[in-house]
């Protein structure tokens, strides 16, 4: 498996050819990209922060779990962290299998399951707020 | 005792730093330390030397105690 955390842009093929294998015959790949808009609100940029002792420790588990689950050949993680602009990426996961149903179905999990386990945290600027995504406290 | 504490995303701008050093008392737990420097806990996971643990997990002199804001990845 390969958990990588990098400030520069991600370079998909990196991913791609990391879990791209000959007894593969599916690839799936998700990729998260900064939007330019939020509930019709612009989007100027985001910066993303993550805890990456914690990140490597839940990233490795999810990817457990998934193995255990489906059968995978490799799963190949990048977080980008920093500040991002409209249409950068922050984020590849691609699954590699002998066929598609497990590809598929294994990234739905993984990903379903990095959105609410993985430590990062993202702050939104539009053109009118600026505000970390999910949670503000209310004191 | 002493407790290494680290704050993330909407936390850190709340302190205004990422980390700090702070004193607690024996049997101090994780979601104590929450109230007595951010004055609530709720809503938080927490991390004692880069695991999580239970909001009642009980702090050791030299810990380092994460405070985990709701997550947003993805």
């Amino acid at each position: 498996m390969f958990i990588k955390i990098i400030s520069e842009p991600i370079h998909v093929n990196e991913a791609l050819g990391y879990v791209r294998d000959p007894s593969c015959g599916a690839v799936t790949m998700f990729e998260g990209n900064i939007r330019n808009e939020n509930n019709g609100i612009e989007v100027q940029n985001l910066e993303y922060e993550v805890y990456e002792t914690l990140f490597h420790k839940e990233v490795n588990t999810i990817l457990d779990e998934a193995r255990a689950k489906w059968k995978i050949h490799k799963v190949a993680v990048i977080q980008r962290t920093g500040l991002l602009q409209v249409g950068d990426t922050g984020l590849i996961i691609c699954v590699s299998s002998g066929h598609r149903r497990e590809a598929l179905d294994s990234l739905s999990y993984i990903i379903e399951e990095f959105k609410k386990r993985a430590p990062v945290w993202k702050k939104e600027r539009t053109t009118v707020s600026e505000q970390w995504i999910n949670w503000t406290p209310q004191i | 005792m002493k407790i290494r504490v680290l704050f993330f995303a909407a936390l850190k701008d709340l302190a205004g730093k990422s980390e700090g050093i702070y004193e607690a008392n024996s049997e101090e737990t994780a979601a104590g330390m929450a109230i007595k420097i951010l004055g609530f806990s709720s809503s938080l996971l927490f991390a004692v030397n880069d695991e999580l643990v239970a909001s009642d997990f009980k702090l050791s002199d030299g810990d380092q105690l994460a405070f985990i804001p709701p997550m947003a990845g993805g």
